[in-house]
């Protein structure tokens, strides 16, 4: 009877630790939601913020578009960065405003194949040549992901969007899965393009061709005139608003530390958001 | 007998003849992949144009996004009508792009609630005013609907847009957030409504929506000038595998003609740019 009483005794104060175990770790979890295209900084920026302050943090990571049509849709994480416009999702209501922190941005860039000429794109004009002197262009639809969105904002900035419409080879991006490619070449990728040189430039964001730059010529960052960087912006939950952790993973998301390999994964510095004239 | 002959020979002419139409009806067979916010206009378009030419339209509706995305991603019909921009649909080598025939454009207005006065809209400068000074605005999310491209541009020209947002604008996602709970997010529920409860003073949406919804709700002060909007173009293509290509461009024409203008027109669309 007393060695039963040992052992219920035993099982209890188990039971006990590993449920107080359980529970300091579920309140120090954080959820962050992040665009599945930055996934490789994202992933190394979340694990030193982990080792710094013991916290847990679960990444979902998503499209690009989708990182502001959830939070629109009330279904934001504790943490989220939002790649800009993201109008309907400010305006849910469903994240603190107040919170917004710049966190980094969408740097867009021109390449041409391995071996190609370099075109000067210093200013807007050289720019302009360079397009139309192209005979092919390529880049992502801005309809289906968020590596169409610079693109075809420098082409409409530069006024020659119509001009170089049928010498542009757009890529549907993730939206081409289970489209046959007898059915319509846009399930192509740029940079397929690139690599075998059936386009002349492309237009991208920098951290999809940072890894294979081997592959082709990065020429560099478009002019800001041309193509401003796109603003990522972190914003806490209205319900994690007073969550400590989730305060703490949103500094050190826009920390020094984490510019560094924000940088290193060819995402650029934080843009200004709001910008208030 | 040779009373049963001529009546033979008679029934063969006569079934020859209705079967010879009845061919040609049924040879002239025009699919349309058409816009849901034309869809009144385009039904009164399709339907005198099948009277005129005894030709049998079966039109598809998408969203105003949703139509150009098809497109793109090779679901083109004989004919589609498909919105601005639309860089991957004319891409896709699945419409033939030197048959784009602009038909109509798409007018952002503003609208105020039932009753109040209405502003000046008349310049860039007058509408900045405007919406700087409402307590709150409303519009669409251009990337839930192509009704939110307008607005937006507006706002964007006019450096705006973070000040409005920051100030508690109300920005819907239509038609992508059916069925969500305006308890999960209010970004669904309606703008007419906000507008008639007093919580937003200015709407700007598309004239042709305001006109045809719920006008008993607000009062449309006027479109905005095309200094801070362009309105959007509305542009029909053929497909580069219409089956029946003499009825296709025979549609094609005839959503561009005078007589599918002045529907347009009445019904709240600009006029082809």
């Amino acid at each position: 009877m007393k060695r039963m009483s040992y052992l219920f005794s035993a099982i209890f104060v188990v039971t006990l630790v590993l449920s107080s175990c359980i529970g300091a770790r579920a309140q120090s979890e954080i959820t962050l939601m992040a665009a599945g295209p930055m996934r490789r900084p994202t992933e190394k920026i979340v694990a030193a913020f982990q080792a710094k302050t013991g916290n847990k943090v679960k990444v979902s990571y998503v499209n690009g578009v989708e990182t502001r049509q959830l939070v629109a849709k009330g279904q934001p994480l504790d943490v989220n960065l939002i790649i800009a416009p993201f109008a309907s999702a400010v305006a849910s209501r469903t994240v603190d405003v107040s919170s917004a922190t710049p966190v980094t941005s969408v740097v867009w860039v021109l390449a041409v194949p391995k071996g190609a000429p370099k075109p000067d794109i210093s200013t807007p004009a050289a720019v302009k040549k360079a397009l139309l002197a192209a005979k092919s262009i390529g880049f992502e639809d801005p309809d289906f992901t968020i590596a169409g969105q610079g693109p075809w904002e420098a082409l409409t900035n530069l006024g020659i969007a119509d001009q170089v419409a049928t010498k542009c080879k757009i890529e549907l991006g993730p939206a081409s899965r289970g489209i046959d490619p007898s059915v319509t070449d846009a399930v192509v990728k740029t940079i397929t393009r690139l690599e075998d040189g059936t386009i002349d430039i492309a237009l991208h964001d920098l951290n999809d061709l940072i890894e294979d730059q081997d592959k082709y010529q990065i020429v560099g960052v478009l002019p800001r005139e041309v193509v401003a960087p796109t603003p990522i912006v972190g914003f806490l939950s209205n319900r994690a608003k007073d969550n400590a952790g989730a305060k703490a993973l949103l500094q050190f998301l826009a920390s020094p530390d984490a510019q560094a390999m924000w940088k290193e994964g060819g995402v650029g510095a934080p843009e200004k958001w709001p910008v208030i004239n | 007998m040779k009373l049963k002959k001529s009546l033979f020979s008679a029934f063969f002419v006569v079934a020859f003849g209705l079967g010879g139409w009845a061919s040609a009806h049924a040879q002239c067979e025009v699919s349309l992949l058409a816009i849901q916010p034309m869809r009144k206009a385009t039904q009164r378009v399709v339907a005198n144009f099948e009277a005129k030419s005894m030709c049998k339209v079966r039109v598809t509706y998408g969203n105003g996004v949703g139509t150009r995305r098809m497109v793109a991603q090779g679901q083109a019909r004989d004919v589609s009508i498909i919105q601005y921009p639309f860089p991957g649909a004319m891409a896709s080598e699945t419409i033939i792009p030197s048959s784009a025939t602009p038909i109509a454009t798409l007018l952002t207005a503003i609208a105020v609630k039932k009753g109040a006065p209405k502003p000046d809209i008349s310049t860039g400068a007058a509408v900045k005013k405007l919406l700087l000074q409402a307590k709150a605005v409303g519009w669409e999310d251009k990337d839930f609907a192509s009704s939110g491209q307008g607005p937006w541009q507006a706002v964007t020209k006019l450096g705006i847009a973070d000040q409005l947002l920051v100030k508690g604008a109300y920005v819907n996602c239509g038609p992508g957030c059916a069925g969500i709970s305006p308890t999960a997010t209010a970004a669904v529920e309606e703008l007419h409504d906000r507008l008639a409860n007093g919580e937003i003073d200015l709407e700007m949406n598309m004239l042709s929506d305001l006109m045809a919804q719920e006008p008993d709700k607000y009062d449309i002060v006027g479109v905005l000038p095309r200094e801070i909007c362009i309105p959007d173009p509305i542009v029909a293509v053929l497909s580069t595998h219409a089956r029946d290509s003499a009825g296709a461009k025979a549609l094609l024409q005839y959503l561009a003609s005078p007589e599918a203008k002045a529907v347009y027109k009445e019904l709240g669309y600009g006029l082809p740019e």
